[in-house]
């Protein structure tokens, strides 16, 4: 071959060879360059959630009780993580969050969440600012995992004694199982599976106007599926703010004086609830022991939470509308309101308390001051001071007399119990209500053998006892009796009680959003029923209750008396099987026009309601008129004797 | 007996505005959010091409006959600097291909090449008249094989590919008889399956076996090994007809290609400036190359023929796999695209292989008259 042929070849091998590859690329980038165009698209656009800012909530004043705070969540996009070296990848990450969860974990969620692989799921919330970063940086080896902004919350304290976090609740990243039911509930994307959501309290209650609706936005991603454009903007519609009826000055104030006086008696529990007699508010309501919700709202650690449950005061239990607790002595203004309104019982009616009902050997009934007892009582006496023989009398009647006086039986009892909204959740915006019990002779024999009924057993006059002085199987919760402390104390108008004062903001009930901010939803009483125990025979149960404070030393109240209060209220020592009783106050105040109804319970103390729960009242009543304490400690005055039970089935 | 009006001026002017090019592409990148590359990359780029264009007038004036004589002493250094990478090299994207010496970290594989090229030039040009004989033939695949074992157990599938072009395209320009090609073909037909079935059996060379696999199938693993393929695919279609001349929000730079300042930089110079703007592209790599075959008919001796056929056949090789791979032409090796790709030694190595050319240039003329 000639050297010019030779050279003639070669030029020509390199122009075909760029002519293959110039044809090549006419391929690719006209022919096809429309298809690649889109693949390059598609697979870089996401439509991707914007989560919405949570509603805010305030006391009844408009102080601000929670705020969102900046948060960050180490999420993972299923998408994003490659198919080789995924593993390598998990065990990277979770080393970087410090083996919690564990590399096998995060392959798990992965792999659970295969099914919406473009959705960001929440590996680890409330990460450290430097773990974040740390995650941002090393976002070449770690695929699919993103380091979010998100907002969690904040809530106010107030006090050691957090006695708002059974109110407040709190929030938490949403768990499997609130996720599929949400899913189940709603047709469109309600919650995002890296969403907070509440968890308890108003927070999960009110879920639905708080948590606000999701935006979504149009963002470009990198290979690993984090954003890096946001192409088009998604606006979120921020949650309804909540005002509570809560006054947060005298919440604090009666949970710092709680805590003192359960302190003082060395028991860990106890509940005070205050309500607006005329409206259902609830102003103050307090469960002690509690929690700290930024506890739950940062992630609680596993190590706490065995702390809180292990707790032997059930801190996480809001016994205020959880707890049920047998009445005791307090239950006599229900049983004094079905004696009045049956019209077998008057105020004229005269009950001999000798201390002692004797229904034969195992039957024998005392009184709480042995016999000869407390002497012939009315209502407004036995009211007073807490006669039980007179409420045994009335309901059950009393065969040992020679003629047994007229009685209403226990069946009529529980019809005004019910009416008093015993028996059933109050219907408070709060969430697992518990409902009490309030038994009937045709519950108790329909019922089958078991721990409560022996076989062969049946309803009997003793049960009628039992129930007449709020014994036996009764249950209430404190919520329900400052209800009806507040029915006795308006005339007759049976509030629900309620926590929510309003809600403002742009998302209706039905989840309709508004362009501008309005009141959802105001505060209006809401009566649940009037008038089924008459004017004149309310009048007559205030007046012993007003008794039971201002007797002097005869009333069971007197630890209340104080003339600048002026309450009213009754006293209730409960026996609980196999530990001490609980001690109850329940009142109202000023006796003459009556602003205020409370309730105060400590259970299990080895103090009768007199002397532990009463002293207590007095001094939440000083907080919420803003009165000078009268006495430097709560508790018994000095010489009294701690309350030593009389048996059996007595009650002060 | 140099004689300067015979220096190429357009074989240092097209590859320096190739060298600017490129810089300005990895600049661009640089500022790009998402590549994870910072300004360091094309300021390190800088710093190389003047260390190259250094090495380009060095050897323009050292005169590439003495090159002969170093030949030996540089193909033993060579094999030595590729025995150190295999003991203590520093691993990246699964192979052993670099020594770090700090600021420059050397890939022994890219001067390599230039030495391999020499040496043969050298053997070649001593059997100038004895080609025919087969142990001549082998003698030069033996100085061929004995690299390209070394780099294929790194494992460096694309630059062993880089010395058997060399090799080819050196023994074409020697006179090589076709027959001992048409053999070598049938001995490879014959091998390549049965170094298929070895390679399955020895996990070092899993990766060549699964770049071809995914060659042939990109969408078997389109976030594993496949992923570069599609990624660079839709890059460059993304490009279409005209580019979007570094536009914001182009695909390119959503980081979703990896080696965007490497293996991949065609990628991103296709979607930046179309297809018409590649084929200009393209009609400067072609002017470029057939200056670089012109000086192997210019060439004063077989020597500097054979030298300047080899450097051909290096830059051209490189070029046409490179783009070929970004085009999905070929398997993806981490051969990068001269000039034009961020890497020192690439660079440096391809700048002095110019100055060889200018040199045996300089030289061609035996006798001048009035000189």
């Amino acid at each position: 071959m000639k050297k010019r042929t030779k050279y003639l070849v070669l030029r020509t091998i390199i122009i075909l060879a760029f002519g293959i590859l110039a044809s090549r690329i006419w391929y690719i980038q006209v022919v096809r360059g429309s298809y690649y165009q889109q693949q390059g698209n598609t697979s870089k656009t996401r439509v991707q959630p914007v989560q919405a800012l949570r509603g805010i909530i305030y006391d009844r004043h408009g102080t601000q009780l929670v705020w969102n705070t900046p948060a960050w969540d180490i999420d993972i996009v299923p998408h994003g993580v490659p198919n080789n070296g995924a593993w390598a990848m998990y065990r990277r990450l979770s080393k970087l969050l410090a083996g919690k969860p564990s590399a096998a974990k995060i392959a798990h969620i992965v792999s659970a969440n295969m099914w919406q692989q473009y959705a960001a799921v929440t590996v680890k919330g409330n990460v450290s600012e430097q773990t974040a970063f740390a995650v941002k940086q090393m976002h070449a080896v770690l695929p699919g995992v993103r380091a979010d902004a998100v907002s969690s919350r904040l809530y106010a304290t107030g006090d050691p004694e957090y006695s708002l976090s059974h109110i407040l609740g709190y929030t938490g990243i949403i768990t499997p199982s609130e996720y599929s039911t949400d899913r189940s509930t709603y047709p469109y994307d309600h919650y995002l599976l890296n969403d907070r959501v509440g968890q308890a309290g108003i927070e999960e209650e009110l879920d639905n106007y708080l948590h606000g609706v999701n935006g979504k936005e149009l963002v470009e991603v990198d290979a690993g599926e984090r954003p890096v454009r946001v192409l088009r903007e998604g606006h979120f519609i921020p949650g309804d703010s909540v005002y509570l009826t809560i006054n947060w000055k005298l919440q604090k104030e009666v949970s710092r004086d709680l805590a003192s006086a359960l302190n003082y008696l060395h028991v860990p529990q106890g509940v005070a609830i205050m309500e607006n007699v005329h409206t259902g508010e609830i102003l103050a309501m307090a469960s002690l022991p509690s929690y700290n919700d930024n506890w739950f709202s940062n992630g609680i650690s596993y190590k706490r939470y065995q702390q809180l449950i292990n707790n032997p005061g059930k801190p996480l239990q809001d016994n205020a509308i959880q707890g049920q607790f047998a009445p005791g002595s307090i239950y006599k203004v229900v049983t004094a309101s079905a004696a009045l309104q049956s019209g077998k019982i008057t105020a004229s009616t005269i009950v001999d308390d000798t201390g002692l009902i004797d229904l034969g050997p195992g039957a024998k009934f005392y009184g709480w001051v042995a016999p000869p007892g407390l002497g012939p009582e009315n209502v407004v006496g036995a009211l007073a001071q807490s006669s039980d023989i007179y409420f045994y009398t009335v309901v059950g009647g009393n065969p040992t007399l020679p003629v047994d006086p007229p009685h209403i039986g226990s069946a009529w009892l529980a019809k005004y119990a019910r009416l008093y909204g015993l028996g059933q959740p109050t219907g408070i915006d709060l969430p697992n209500e518990s409902p009490g019990f309030v038994p009937t002779p045709h519950w108790f024999n329909s019922l089958k053998p078991g721990v409560l009924k022996h076989p062969g057993d049946s309803w009997t006059i003793g049960y009628d006892y039992n129930s007449a002085i709020g014994q036996g199987f009764n249950l209430v919760t404190p919520l329900q009796m400052v209800s009806v402390a507040s029915t006795i104390a308006n005339g007759g108008t049976l509030y629900r009680p309620r926590i929510v004062d309003k809600i403002v903001g742009r998302i209706s009930a039905s989840g309709k959003t508004y362009k501008h901010s309005r009141v959802i939803q105001p505060f209006v009483p809401d009566p649940i029923r009037r008038n089924f125990v008459s004017a004149a025979n309310l009048a007559l149960i205030r007046e012993g209750m007003h008794h039971s404070v201002t007797s002097d030393w005869t009333g069971t109240s007197h630890l209340v008396y104080d003339p600048r209060i002026d309450a009213a209220g009754k006293t209730g020592t409960a026996e609980v099987n196999g530990k001490s009783p609980n001690s109850w106050w329940l009142g109202f105040a000023p006796y003459n026009n009556p602003q205020v109804a409370i309730v105060v319970l400590v259970p299990n103390v080895a103090a009768e309601g007199a002397y532990a729960a009463a002293p207590i009242a007095h001094k939440l009543l000083e907080d919420y008129f803003n009165l000078k304490p009268t006495s430097p400690y709560l508790g018994p005055p000095n010489g009294v004797q701690l309350y030593e039970l009389p048996s059996p089935g007595g009650s002060q | 007996m140099k004689h300067w009006k015979n220096f190429d001026l357009q074989l240092v002017g097209i590859p320096s505005a190739l060298v600017m090019f490129g810089l300005l592409v990895l600049y661009a990148i640089s500022r790009w959010p998402t590549s994870g590359i910072t300004v360091s990359t094309p300021i390190h780029q800088a710093i190389y091409a003047l260390l190259g264009l250094a090495a380009l007038f060095f050897l323009t004036n050292f005169d590439y006959r003495l090159l002969r004589q170093l030949a030996a002493p540089a193909y033993i250094a060579a094999l030595g600097l590729l025995g150190i990478v295999l003991v203590l090299g520093h691993t990246a994207y699964g192979s052993q291909r670099w020594i770090n010496l700090g600021l420059l970290p050397l890939q022994p594989s890219e001067p390599a090449k230039l030495i391999l090229i020499v040496v043969l030039a050298k053997f070649f040009a001593d059997h100038e008249h004895d080609l025919d004989n087969p142990w001549t033939v082998a003698k030069s695949l033996l100085l061929v094989a004995i690299p390209v074992g070394m780099v294929l157990y790194q494992p460096d599938l694309g630059t062993s590919a880089v010395f058997i072009a060399i090799w080819i395209g050196m023994a074409l320009m020697a006179g090589v008889s076709a027959f001992y090609f048409v053999l070598l073909a049938a001995v490879g037909a014959v091998a390549i399956p049965i170094g298929w079935i070895l390679a399955g059996h020895i996990q070092r060379f899993h990766y060549m076996q699964d770049r071809f696999l995914i060659f042939l199938n990109p969408q078997k693993a389109p976030l594993g090994a496949g992923y570069n393929v599609i990624h660079s695919l839709i890059t460059v279609g993304s490009g279409g007809l005209t580019g979007h001349w570094f536009q914001v929000g182009t695909q390119s730079q959503l980081g979703l290609l990896r080696v965007e300042d490497a293996d991949f930089i065609f990628s991103v110079i296709a979607e930046q400036i179309g297809f018409l703007g590649i084929i200009a592209f393209f009609g400067v790599l072609v002017f470029f190359l057939l200056r670089i075959a012109r000086v192997s008919f210019m060439a004063a001796d077989t020597y500097g023929r054979l030298l300047a056929g080899g450097i051909l056949a290096m830059v051209m090789f490189q070029i046409f796999v490179n783009i070929g791979m970004n085009l999905g032409l070929m398997p993806v090796t981490g051969i990068p695209l001269p000039l034009v790709s961020y890497g020192g030694s690439s660079l440096i190595t391809t700048l002095a292989s110019l100055g060889i050319l200018q040199s045996i240039l300089l030289r061609h003329q035996k006798l001048v008259f009035g000189a």
